[in-house]
C-alpha cells in the first residue's frame, strides 16, 4: 500500500466531503504519521504500560513469534560496532531504537545485555569469566562493553521507522495533488499499515472530537480488524 | 558424546527449546555442575556393582588418564603431583586408580605407584621399603610420592575417575551411556531450582523480591 492510499483512507474515514473533517497534507506528514508509527512501534516492541504486577510481559512483545518479527522485519537492521578499546563504548547507530541481539563479530557467540546492578556479578564471575563471556550495558553514550578492550561486535537492532511523506504539488486552484516523486512510501506491510492508519485515526478523532472515528479506531486496535 | 553435546541436551531440556541469548543457565554453569554429576554417576555405579556382584568397583568407562603432570619436590624425599581435579570420594582411594611416572627421554613408564590411604600411609612410615616400588598417597588435589630418587626428572600420568577434560568442551564425556540418566536427574533437579527461583529484578537497595 502506498502513501497515497493511506492518505485517502484517512480522508475517507474523516468524511471530508461531508465537511466534518479535513486532514491537510502537512498534518498528515508532520503529526499523524510520526505519532501513529511510533505508537505502533511501541505496541510491537512491547508496551510496558500493559505490564501486570508480578508479570512484566505485554500482550504483544518483540520476538514473541514469527508474526511479530515479520511485522518489524522492515525495521530490523544490522551494524558492526567497534567500541573504543579504552572506554569500551560504542555509540548507538544514528537510527537506533531498540536492541535485538548482540554477537561477536566473528563466530556469532553471544554478548549478553546486563543491567547496571548486576555488572559486578558478571565481571567477577569465576564460572563464566568476563573475558570469554563479554557483556554490555546501555547508557547515554551508547553500548558499554565489558571487558572494555573488547574488540568488535555485530548488532541486530530495530531502527526508527523512516518518515511517511505524502508529497504534493498545488494545482491551479491551490488544491494539493499527490506527487509520487516527492513522496516517501511506508516500509510496512499492508496489514501493518492498517494498524498505523487506525492509530492515526484515533488522533484525528481527538483533534476533531469525532466520537465515531475514535470508536472505530479503538475497536480495531483492541479487537483486531 | 562430547561435553558440548551433553551440555546442549541439558540446556534444551531446561529451556524447552534452544536456549535464548538471555539464558542464565549458561554452558559454563552446566559444565561446572557436570563434575558433580559425574561423581554422582560414578558413586551410583560403585554401589550398583557392590549390590550386583558383591565387589565394590567403578566401571572402566568412568576413568581418564591425565598425562604430562609435573612432579615437583615438596619435602625431603617427598614428591608432589598436582592432579587436574580432586578425585571423587568413592571408597578409600577408589577415585584414583593408577599413577605412573614417565621418562620422556626413553620413553618408559614406571610400575604403578602403590597408592595408600592416609591411615595406611601413616602405618607404612618406618616400614621397610618395597623393592622396585614407589609408595604414594593422594591428598586433596595432590598425590605425594615418597622416594629417595630424583623424581622431578620425570612426568606423571594419573588415571582417575573423571568425566574427561572439563576445560575442553569438545572432549569426549567419559561416562557410559547407561549412567546418563543418573546425571540427567541430578543436573535437572539442581538447575531447575535456579530456573524456578523468583528473582529480585528491582534495583532498589533492598534484597526483597518484588517481581519476577
Amino acid at each position: 500500500m502506498d502513501v497515497n492510499q493511506v492518505y485517502l483512507i484517512i480522508q475517507y474515514a474523516c468524511a471530508k466531503n461531508q465537511s466534518q473533517g479535513y486532514i491537510s497534507p502537512d498534518d498528515f506528514n508532520n503529526v499523524l504519521m510520526p505519532v501513529a508509527q511510533k505508537s505502533y512501534l511501541d505496541y510491537l516492541l512491547g508496551e510496558y504500560q500493559k505490564y501486570m504486577p508480578q508479570r512484566p510481559i505485554a500482550v504483544v512483545e518483540f520476538g514473541q513469534n514469527e508474526r511479530i518479527r515479520e511485522s518489524l522485519a522492515p525495521l530490523i537492521y544490522g551494524a558492526n560496532l567497534f567500541p573504543n578499546t579504552t572506554t569500551g563504548i560504542a555509540a548507538f547507530p544514528s537510527d537506533y531504537e531498540y536492541s535485538d541481539n548482540m554477537w561477536g563479530l566473528y563466530g556469532f557467540y553471544n554478548i549478553r545485555f546486563v543491567q547496571q546492578d548486576r555488572l559486578d556479578s558478571y565481571i567477577h564471575s569465576s564460572i563464566d569469566p568476563i573475558a570469554e563471556n563479554p557483556v554490555y550495558l546501555i547508557q547515554h553514550e551508547g553500548f558499554h562493553f565489558f571487558p572494555e578492550n573488547f574488540g568488535s561486535a555485530r548488532l541486530s537492532y530495530v531502527r526508527t521507522p523512516p518518515s511517511i511523506v505524502w508529497g504534493y504539488v498545488l494545482d491551479s486552484n491551490g488544491i494539493p495533488v499527490y506527487n509520487p516523486s516527492t513522496s516517501q512510501q511506508p516500509v510496512w506491510g499492508d496489514t501493518d499499515i492498517y494498524q498505523i492508519i487506525v492509530r492515526a485515526l484515533a488522533l484525528v478523532g481527538v483533534n476533531l472530537q469525532l466520537g465515531v472515528v475514535m470508536q472505530y479506531a479503538s475497536d480495531i486496535k483492541n479487537n483486531g480488524q | 558424546m562430547t561435553r558440548r553435546a551433553y551440555i546442549e541436551r541439558i540446556r534444551r531440556l531446561i529451556y524447552g527449546s534452544q536456549p535464548p541469548s538471555e539464558a542464565n543457565i549458561t554452558v559454563g554453569l552446566v559444565n561446572n555442575y557436570l563434575s558433580d554429576a559425574i561423581a554422582v554417576a560414578a558413586k551410583t555405579n560403585y554401589t550398583d556393582n557392590l549390590k550386583l556382584e558383591g565387589i565394590a568397583s567403578v566401571n572402566n568407562s568412568f576413568y581418564t588418564t591425565f598425562k604430562s603432570l609435573a612432579v615437583v619436590t615438596d619435602d625431603q624425599f617427598l614428591w608432589k603431583i598436582t592432579l587436574p581435579q580432586i578425585p571423587v570420594g568413592i571408597g578409600g582411594i577408589e577415585g584414583i586408580s593408577k599413577v605412573v611416572l614417565k621418562d620422556s627421554s626413553s620413553p618408559q613408564l614406571s610400575y604403578p605407584v602403590v597408592l595408600l590411604t592416609e591411615n595406611q600411609a601413616s602405618f607404612q612410615k618406618g616400614m621397610r621399603e618395597i623393592p622396585n616400588k614407589l609408595i604414594g598417597y593422594p591428598e586433596g588435589e595432590f598425590v605425594y610420592i615418597q622416594s629417595t630418587l630424583l623424581l622431578s626428572d620425570y612426568t606423571a600420568q594419573a588415571t582417575m575417575v573423571s568425566g574427561g577434560i572439563s576445560s575442553d568442551l569438545d572432549s569426549t564425556l567419559n561416562v557410559p551411556s547407561d549412567y546418563f540418566p543418573v546425571m540427567n536427574e541430578y543436573l535437572l533437579r539442581i538447575l531447575m531450582v535456579q530456573k524456578n527461583q523468583i528473582q529480585d529484578v528491582t534495583n532498589d537497595g533492598s534484597d526483597i523480591v518484588r517481581s519476577t
